[in-house]
């Protein structure tokens, strides 16, 4: 309802465009105002080499910029550079920057200023957490001129924009500042965004300040406000009574009460997570395909999602996002058939006995322990109470263990488990953040151990082609195989919630850049 | 007179006592209305536990989820939860559950500190420096966190829940013990036993054991209600039992995400848990009245 609301104000404010005659929306924006926006803590380290949380990442992103940026879709887009070739087996990137770009403290922005950026990252002694990760990556970055830098790169990696070139590390800060502030670069950062830094009370908040200059026209306001809250409630409560804009974390047994409110808009779209059950292939009995498909047989994934995630999620077709530009919508699917789960156990000679459990010739039951956390993902407890449920039901001899999320990693790394419920949350949708971490057999969220060398093939040739079209082809392909050959069950995609005042106009949500305010302004 | 007269009269004449001692403490237990309401609300629930397949109208674990969170109707007198289930069926078959906490939970309590209690009452010294200081420690812990602590140690689950709720009772009963031991224990009778060469395990099975009956009887009642509250407190926080267990605490746990559009998940099994704490107290109170001589009118 409240997209629609958002859709109708784009198409009036179009219409208005039209009738009046006017080409630009924004000259006629109401300019000025102060936004103030909820974030759940206090920012920690504004110096890109040591920027590690969200929160600090999520106010940088107004102050600096990478080198190429996200759409609000997460499709990489044009930004400080205004194009790119990469070269046909993905080991070469040649960026053109945008000309004329000026960082906060008036140096200029150009090839010399990105590569010194690098260089710093790069350097083992300035020890920056993604150092080691730039330096596998990039073999040589060459200045070809003023605004052309070229990145060589150690081995062919299609992903290398989203995976290596965009993250907190690589923002960009000015050379000059880096130089000069030393370490005072942590508290007052200097890019080239949006807004400028104004000032940091520890605990307080952090005021950002309209940058005049920006290459993309200047912001509509004067000023943004971050106040660290950390308590849900209290965002609500603050926004309700209009002394915040924007709340960062909505809770979701909150959405229908903040959408009831009417000066509040609710935003809630796919994001790039899936939230999936991962079979341990070091159980002997999750070796068995069988067993994998008939347990995927007899969950009614599409009812789950629907009663329990109400509205905050919607159901995963595959391993990838479903919003992923790579997602094979065509995917392999087992749908709910109580009858065919049983049918396709029974190939492995699982049998229901007289008690109705599901026996092999040796009179074992099918036993495991399905695992879960709490209060980690929307309704976990409740989808995976309704999942063990539905094990049950076709005479699986399931148990289910709650535990913290904090256990449930130290099981999942000690491979401590049978099937255990875990999601992964990228800012992107690219394969290479997906399924090379979770299904290729060196993947560091391959918590089952699934070992398939003809998709660790595949994933490879994703990852060393550099042409689109063909990367699509080879990822459908892999994403049919996974689904296939099932070392897991995707459940759902949750989705990114928002909520922001009815005063904030012209604010374009992605979940690619959900912090970005350059473009809104305020209303009544 | 013939000598078995003599020994018939000499048997009234020691047990009458104790025999007029049950009618007078029979007497006044009856006569506490408070204490008969306890006795008869436990005796329900036993009923209750016991024969709950047959009086739950529904199975208990059987979901549907079309039919979730629905307010009490004619079908559900209790309504039903967030997976369907029917929460009446749930509430008589946790009964079961919280029966098995009390009992087990306070049997631990009670043998394990009864027995050290007696120990170090009966014989003292350094056996009962020792002891009694280890209690001291465990008494220094906040209840509920030491039960927290056994819990995170052991991991979650029923069983476990009903260790940590045991081993913390351990030194209120051995306290206890201990205590009507050294008054016991000086008593002419023990030194009767002790001087016609009864040795320690009879002195205290047959003369001592007998005498602190009273008043384990009271703490027992009185600590079923504590196990009680202490499991659902557990469970509420995830430690104690585990889906889908139909466990009072975790029912309340469960319910409180709906508590502004589906109270009732979380008032029938808070009025349940209520209930039997309710009961168990007012009969370890009726109990102690009735027991306690000193506090005869």
């Amino acid at each position: 309802m409240k997209r629609i609301k958002v859709i109708n104000l784009g198409l009036a404010l179009a219409l208005v465009v039209l009738v009046v005659g006017v080409v630009s929306v924004t000259a006629d924006v109401p300019q000025g105002g102060t936004l103030r926006v909820a974030i759940r803590n206090d920012v920690q380290n504004f110096d890109p080499a040591y920027l590690v949380d969200a929160t600090t990442s999520g106010v940088s992103f107004s102050v600096y910029e990478h080198i190429v940026a996200r759409s609000h879709d997460g499709v990489i887009s044009p930004g400080l550079s205004e194009s790119w070739e990469i070269s046909e087996n993905a080991d070469v990137y040649t960026f053109n920057l945008r000309r004329g770009v000026k960082f906060h403290d008036g140096s200029d922005f150009n090839a010399q200023a990105v590569k010194f950026n690098f260089d710093r990252i790069m350097d083992p002694e300035v020890a920056s957490h993604a150092g080691e990760l730039l330096r596998n990556n990039i073999d040589e970055i060459v200045i070809e001129d003023d605004y052309t830098i070229v990145f060589y790169l150690e081995e062919p990696n299609a992903a290398f924009i989203d995976d290596v070139l965009i993250q907190n590390a690589t923002f960009l800060a000015s050379p000059t500042a880096i130089e000069t502030l030393g370490e005072d670069l942590s508290r007052n950062p200097v890019g080239t965004g949006a807004f400028k830094f104004h000032s940091w009370t520890p605990d307080t908040e952090v005021v950002l300040a309209r940058n005049e200059e920006y290459w993309d026209g200047a912001p509509n306001i004067d000023q943004i406000v971050f106040r660290p809250i950390p308590e849900p409630t209290t965002q609500l409560t603050e926004l309700r009574t209009g002394r915040i804009h924007f709340m960062t974390v909505v809770p979701v047994e909150q959405k229908a009460a903040i959408e009831a409110d009417p000066n509040i808009n609710v935003i809630g779209e796919p994001d790039f997570n899936v939230r999936y059950l991962v079979f341990n292939f070091n159980q002997e009995v999750f070796q068995d395909i069988n067993v994998r498909r008939g347990l995927h047989y007899a969950l009614d994934i599409t009812e789950l999602v629907e009663i329990f995630l109400e509205g905050v999620a919607e159901r995963a077709y595959g391993p990838l996002p479903n919003m992923s530009p790579f997602h094979n919508p065509d995917v392999l699917e087992y749908p709910y058939n109580p009858d065919k789960a049983l049918a396709t156990l029974a190939l492995s000679g699982w049998a229901r006995g007289s008690d109705g459990m599901l026996r092999n010739e040796d009179g074992e039951t099918l036993k495991f322990t399905l695992t879960t956390p709490l209060g980690r993902y929307t309704k976990d407890r409740e989808l995976n109470e309704a999942i063990h449920f539905q094990f049950r039901q076709i005479g699986v001899d399931v148990d289910i263990e709650i535990v913290e999320f904090a256990t449930l990693i130290d099981k999942l790394r000690a491979r401590d488990f049978d099937l255990a419920y875990i999601g992964l949350m990228q800012r992107t949708g690219d394969p290479t953040a997906h399924l090379d971490l979770m299904y290729h057999s060196e993947g560091w969220a391959n918590w089952g151990d699934y070992n398939n060398p003809e998709i660790d093939d595949l994933l490879n040739q994703g990852k060393r082609t550099g042409d689109p079209d063909e990367r699509m082809r080879i990822y459908a392909i892999a994403q049919d195989l996974i689904m296939e050959d099932a070392p897991t069950i995707p459940i759902m995609n949750e989705f990114y919630l928002l909520a922001y005042r009815t005063e904030v106009k012209n604010y374009t949500f992605g979940v690619a850049r959900p912090m970005d305010y350059s473009k809104l302004y305020l209303g009544e | 007179m013939s000598e078995v007269t003599e020994m018939k009269k000499r048997k009234e004449f020691f047990e009458s006592p104790r025999k007029e001692m049950f009618k007078s403490f029979l007497r006044r237990f009856l006569l506490n209305k408070g204490a008969i309401i306890g006795l008869l609300l436990i005796f329900l629930t036993i009923v209750l536990a016991i024969f709950a397949p047959v009086i739950a109208p529904y199975d208990p674990f059987e979901q549907n989820w079309r039919n979730r969170l629905q307010t009490p109707s004619r079908e559900h007198w209790f309504g039903t939860d967030e997976h369907g289930r029917d929460q009446l069926s749930r509430i008589i078959y946790g009964t079961r559950i919280s029966l098995t906490i009390g009992i087990i939970s306070v049997s631990i309590g009670l043998f394990g500190g009864g027995l050290l209690g007696i120990i170090a009452g009966y014989f003292g010294g350094v056996i009962d420096n020792i002891i009694m200081r280890l209690m001291d420690i465990m008494m220094a812990f906040p209840g509920v966190l030491l039960a927290i602590a056994l819990v995170a140690a052991l991991g979650p689950g029923l069983f476990n829940v009903m260790i940590a709720v045991g081993i913390w009772s351990i030194p209120l009963f051995s306290r206890l013990v201990r205590g009507t031991v050294l008054s016991i224990k000086e008593n002419d009778f023990v030194s009767a036993a002790r001087a016609l060469g009864g040795s320690n395990p009879h002195i205290i099975f047959y003369h001592i054991l007998p005498n602190i009956m009273a008043p384990i009887l009271v703490l027992s009642s009185l600590r079923l209600a504590t196990a009680l509250l202490s499991a659902a407190a557990l469970s509420f926080l995830g430690l104690g039992a585990q889906p889908p267990q139909p466990d009072w605490g975790a029912m309340l746990s469960q319910g409180r995400q709906h508590i502004h559009t589906s109270p009732h998940l979380t008032m029938f099994p808070g009025l349940a848990i209520m209930v039997l704490v309710l009961a168990f107290n007012m009969l370890g109170d009726g109990l102690r009245d009735a027991l306690d001589p000193r506090l005869r009118k």
